[in-house]
């Protein structure tokens, strides 16, 4: 089984998309042979307008006969309407884990506003699925969740099982996304996004181990061929392939 | 809780058949590179080895034939030099083409532009890369014209990062040098945010090219190939700063024809290697 662990439904105004549709995601699915896709914050969740966020996932899960899956978004300065709203999502199981973003939300991740979010995924043992970078030149706002600052949160909830989006995004942010990963048997990294440094894949797994990271693309933007084809021929063992692939995917998310 | 549908009994298999085809698929592309790195990076990175011999061997485990390739210390240290040392290395490499790195400034010793080029493109180059933001000059004529006069008529290859040129002396170039081939490469920074920039050009101007290894897109490959067709586009690597399996597997799983990934994978760059003026 292959699964997309982190990908988003729809677009934004930033990031011109040939074709948001869900129907193109399914048919992109099917040719790369991802059985599942795990939309960690859909655009429409993520920009301001949760509830049409909400009606997109459902409406992907039906389309995709449940291979599109979401997760909740959890905004800290919304947080009573955000953690009910949750709830009332992950009655569905269209959705299995919860997102937060400290960019976007220009909220550190040790943050005391972040704790309803770990609440939650703790009550409902869902993972929590975090963006992770490193100070950027370029991009400021990624100073908002290097991998170091989710440690208070990793010890205070060990029951949560945190997924680093992108691992940590740049060297020094793998360097401390690894690093975290071997002190925490909580937390998890996935491959999504631009970090196609030469070696990043092998150097992971021998730091953390192949169990502890996860195939993601982070469409709508980037295409899952990208990250595909780094681990299908990486220098790695076939077992260790499986796992990043899917079957931790299929652990953590609870998909059997 | 999900269903038993998401539970695969032969995963092991199916990986390990998705892995060979994958590794077969890349072979019959026969990848030529149009930006590889050779000499000690200054920055930090997960790959330890630098040098020719470990990019011949890249070369041959990733699956890409042959490519032009560039100093990694010519963009900050003295570029004449390492131009110099680069084209040393790869003499003897039948493999290799030379990438090089100049600025506005003739090189030490050199009357005209034609006479540095005409002796670097005996020696294999193929390739020039400018950084006129790092490097403080202009692409307009006042600054440049000398030097892009003399790349436009040997048609030699001109490299730019879209960060380090912008897109409107991108379309300038293209405007003013017709027969000048220009690649860009979406490096440091991915070209996923600036379709509305690139689109536009891809329709105007044959000339201009797009280099693969951060051109990441989601399905970005069929909307460029269905509108502009396959020869704009170029496969390029950055091997060893960057995994070649990003651009490569863009191309092998590409949903288009086999004769436009041929042209993507190798075809583009050999028709822009063979159209360089040798003296």
């Amino acid at each position: 089984m292959i699964v997309d662990s982190h990908m988003h439904l729809g677009m934004s105004a930033v990031t011109p998309c040939v074709d948001p549709s869900i129907e193109a995601v399914l048919a992109q699915m099917d040719h790369l042979g991802i059985d599942v896709s795990i939309s960690v914050g859909g655009s429409s969740q993520i920009f301001g307008r949760p509830e049409a966020g909400f009606e997109t996932a459902l409406e992907a899960y039906r389309l995709s006969g449940g291979r599109i899956l979401s997760c909740a978004y959890f905004n800290p300065h919304y947080a009573e309407e955000d953690v009910e709203r949750a709830r009332r999502q992950l009655e569905h199981e269209a959705f299995v884990g919860i997102k937060i973003v400290g960019s976007l939300t220009e909220c550190y991740a040790d943050d005391e506003r972040w704790h309803p979010a770990w609440r939650l995924a703790s009550e409902w043992g869902v993972p929590l699925v975090v963006h992770s970078w490193w100070v950027s030149d370029y991009n400021p706002r990624q100073r908002y969740h290097t991998p170091d600052q989710f440690e208070r949160y990793v010890r205070a909830y060990p029951e949560v099982n945190m997924i680093l989006g992108h691992a940590g995004g740049r060297y020094e942010g793998h360097r401390a996304a690894a690093k975290l990963a071997r002190s925490y048997p909580n937390v998890y990294m996935d491959l999504s996004g631009d970090s196609y440094s030469f070696g990043l894949v092998e150097w992971l797994v021998e730091q953390a181990g192949a169990d502890r990271i996860l195939f993601g693309s982070d469409l709508f933007m980037i295409d899952a061929r990208t990250v595909m084809g780094r681990v299908l021929d990486a220098d790695i063992s076939l077992e260790a392939k499986r796992l990043i692939l899917g079957e931790n995917a299929v652990r953590l998310f609870r998909l059997m | 809780m999900m269903s038993e549908k998401y539970v695969s009994p032969d995963a092991q298999a199916r990986v390990e058949r998705l892995v060979a085809e994958y590794r077969e698929q890349k072979k019959a592309l026969r990848f030529l590179d149009s930006n590889l790195w050779v000499g000690r990076p200054m920055q930090p990175g997960f790959c330890l080895r630098w040098d020719l011999e470990a990019l011949l061997g890249y070369m041959d485990r990733y699956a890409i034939e042959g490519g032009i390739v560039t100093h990694s210390a010519a963009a900050m240290e003295d570029p004449y030099a390492t131009n110099e040392e680069l084209l040393d290395w790869i003499a003897d490499q039948e493999r290799l083409w030379g990438g090089l790195v100049v600025t506005s400034e003739l090189p030490p010793g050199y009357s005209t532009w034609g006479d540095y080029l005409d002796r670097a493109i005996s020696r294999k180059a193929r390739l020039v890369r400018l950084f006129p933001a790092s490097h403080r000059f202009s692409l307009e004529r006042w600054c440049s014209g000398a030097l892009l006069d003399a790349l436009h008529e040997r048609r030699m290859l001109l490299a730019v990062w879209h960060i380090e040129t912008g897109w409107n002396a991108i379309k300038m170039l293209c405007d003013t040098y017709p027969d000048l081939p220009i690649l860009v490469e979406g490096r440091p920074q991915k070209i996923v945010y600036h379709n509305r920039f690139f689109y536009p050009l891809l329709e105007r101007y044959p000339n201009l090219h797009l280099e693969l290894h951060n051109l990441n897109v989601y399905l970005g490959i069929e909307d460029m190939v269905g509108r502009f067709g396959a020869e704009h586009l170029v496969f390029g690597s950055c091997l060893p700063f960057n995994d070649p399996n990003t651009a490569q597997m863009m191309v092998t799983a590409a949903r288009i024809g086999d004769s436009a990934k041929r042209q993507i994978a190798h075809g583009n760059l050999q028709n822009l290697l063979d159209g360089v003026m040798v003296p």
